[in-house]
């Protein structure tokens, strides 16, 4: 096991035991689930049934022992499983955000490229003023002003829910804009950093092609950069996400987390938490993997 | 220009705004914005489902909007520079041990650790300020921590511990005064993150609570109103693009002005 991985188990062990403490540190959890005028012997009997009667060195053990097994405990809202909700949420979310991913990537890569390379023109300037537009544009924002031209005026796609591809269409645009702006930005200063290089002008005197230049010589070096916002990118897009997939009321990760949230039910949002954490720490750890295979001279482990 | 009118707004709001912005009047709910048919006199951006006046409510959200950002930016800026500067200067087990909670707020998406704390807490106005004090200390610690261990070794350093000088006035009078200009940037950008996280969690009803307003929570409560009226979300969410451009423009000049390395 490499030393990223330890530190990403570390990470994700450290995440786990701040969520133990949050949910337990405020002790009138058990009187938000009671309705008020419970008397005190059912009150001490739910207090037992869910185990807060116990000391908390005990508790945190079976906290990790349950978690470990597979057990993340019943939702207090819904009364079964937490992964079971989570899993029925998946589908929708990844689809969601491969898409946004893909838009990004396949809008920005090409906009960037043609920013750095038209550096200096109105179609460059164009490009990067939409860019930082789509920046500055908080997603929640751009999703409602979406949705009031989209749904309200026009009437053309639908405002919540999901299932036919129209209802793709708004949240992937709310979702990706702020990648899409990233891409495009580190893109360009990427590969305009590569451009001025020594060994790009060595390849154009003997001769290469202008297009192999570009592609094959200047974007490989140019990636790894690129690379590295994407994955830190993922941290704020799944953020986004869950406020995003609130607003178009997607059937996600997202919305149930904060469907948890106002209804405090805690199992559901502790493993909510932990999930998305899991997700975050192991997409930074598979960019860090990836390094090597774009650039061999990165030595996973070192 | 802008951004001092947008302040200006923001802080005169009790004497800009023309109406009250919670005096509700019945008869004249979810009138349209003035030059529209139904318009009534006197509002001109329109009036929401309880007949409150939209453009007096958008100023007094607008306060509360930046300044709770500004709030969250001085705590932050605050603890993360103090743990930074601790951090670089100090080494070892200190700054191990910060880099440690550092590395983790990086992994884990801020809006997840809000939603937690909020669920334990409870939605009010100390537990607001105190996540967005927290959201971002992050990253001011570690430009801190870097530009602190850049300043180490250097011979004015060196030359103050030479005469005697005292960690804390080292620290303070000589090293802080040099990492300011990158504190400053970052403040801008940790600002408009801010009014993002702000407007996002009362968007949810999960920050600023009724009747009080930001722009965020103005957009979260006119959602329900979209068909029939949407000025009521239209104004507050176009407001707050206008603040979160002018923040990131102000961010991107400051960076030109007082950073010369990152001029391109």
């Amino acid at each position: 096991m490499s030393i990223r991985t330890v530190r990403a188990l570390f990470t994700l062990w450290v995440i786990m035991t701040l969520v133990f403490v949050a949910t337990r540190v405020s002790g009138d959890t058990i009187d938000f689930l009671l309705p008020e005028g419970t008397d005190p012997a059912s009150r001490q009997a739910m207090v037992a049934y869910l185990g807060l009667d116990r000391s908390m060195a005990e508790q945190y053990w079976i906290y990790l022992r349950e978690f470990l097994s597979g057990h993340f405990g019943l939702s207090l809202y819904e009364r079964r499983p937490v992964e079971d909700i989570y899993l029925e949420r998946l589908g929708p979310s990844l689809a969601l955000y491969a898409l946004a991913l893909a838009f990004a990537v396949a809008v920005g890569l090409p906009l960037g490229i043609l920013a750095a390379l038209k550096r200096n023109t109105a179609v460059a300037r164009f490009i990067m003023t939409a860019a930082f537009l789509g920046y500055a544009v908080p997603n929640f924002v751009l999703a409602i002003l979406l949705l009031l031209v989209f749904s309200f005026h026009l009437g053309w796609l639908p405002s919540a829910g999901a299932g036919t591809s129209a209802h793709f269409v708004m949240p992937t645009l709310a979702v990706g804009a702020v990648l899409l702006a990233a891409v495009v930005r580190f893109t360009r200063s990427a590969l305009l950093d590569v451009l001025g290089q020594d060994y790009l002008r060595t390849a154009r005197a003997k001769g290469v092609s202008e297009r192999s230049v570009v592609f094959r010589h200047a974007l490989r070096n140019a990636l790894i950069p690129i690379l590295t916002v994407i994955g830190l990118q993922v941290t704020n897009v799944l953020g986004a996400a869950v406020i995003i997939e609130t607003v178009f009321a997607w059937p996600g990760l997202g919305e149930q987390i904060v469907l948890a949230t106002i209804r405090r039910d805690y199992p559901t949002l502790q493993f909510g938490v932990i999930g998305f954490a899991a997700i975050v720490v192991t997409v930074n750890l598979a960019v860090d993997l990836l390094y090597s295979v774009a650039d061999p001279r990165v030595r996973v482990g070192a | 220009m802008v951004a001092a009118l947008l302040v200006l707004t923001a802080a005169l709001a009790p004497w800009v705004a023309p109406l009250d912005p919670d005096a509700q009047s019945l008869l004249s709910r979810l009138r349209p914005p003035a030059g529209f048919e139904r318009a009534k006199a006197g509002y001109l951006l329109g009036t929401d489902q309880l007949g409150r006046d939209v453009l007096s409510r958008c100023i007094h959200g607008l306060t509360v909007t930046l300044g709770m950002a500004a709030l969250g930016t001085a705590i932050s800026m605050t603890v993360g520079t103090g743990l930074g500067l601790l951090s670089g200067y100090l080494g070892g087990r200190v700054d191990d041990a910060i880099m440690t909670v550092v590395d983790i707020q990086i992994a884990v998406p801020f809006t997840l650790v809000a939603l937690l704390v909020i669920a334990v807490a409870g939605t009010g106005i100390g537990v607001l300020i105190l996540v967005l004090g927290i959201a971002y200390w992050e990253q001011y610690a570690r430009i801190v921590r870097g530009q602190v261990l850049a300043l180490r070794g250097l011979p004015f350093v060196e030359a103050g511990r030479a005469i005697g000088m005292s960690d804390a006035r080292l620290l303070f009078r000589h090293i802080l005064p040099n990492v300011a200009s990158p504190i400053i940037v970052q403040a801008t950008l940790v600002i408009s993150n801010l009014i993002l996280l702000e407007s996002s969690l009362s968007f949810l009803g999960l920050g600023i609570q009724p009747p009080t307003a930001s722009l965020g929570s103005m957009v979260g409560q006119g959602r329900d109103y979209m068909a029939s009226a949407p000025w009521i979300v239209a104004a507050p969410a176009l407001l707050i693009v206008a603040v979160a451009l002018v923040v990131l423009l102000i961010g991107d000049w400051l960076r030109d002005a007082l950073d010369v390395r990152l001029a391109d």
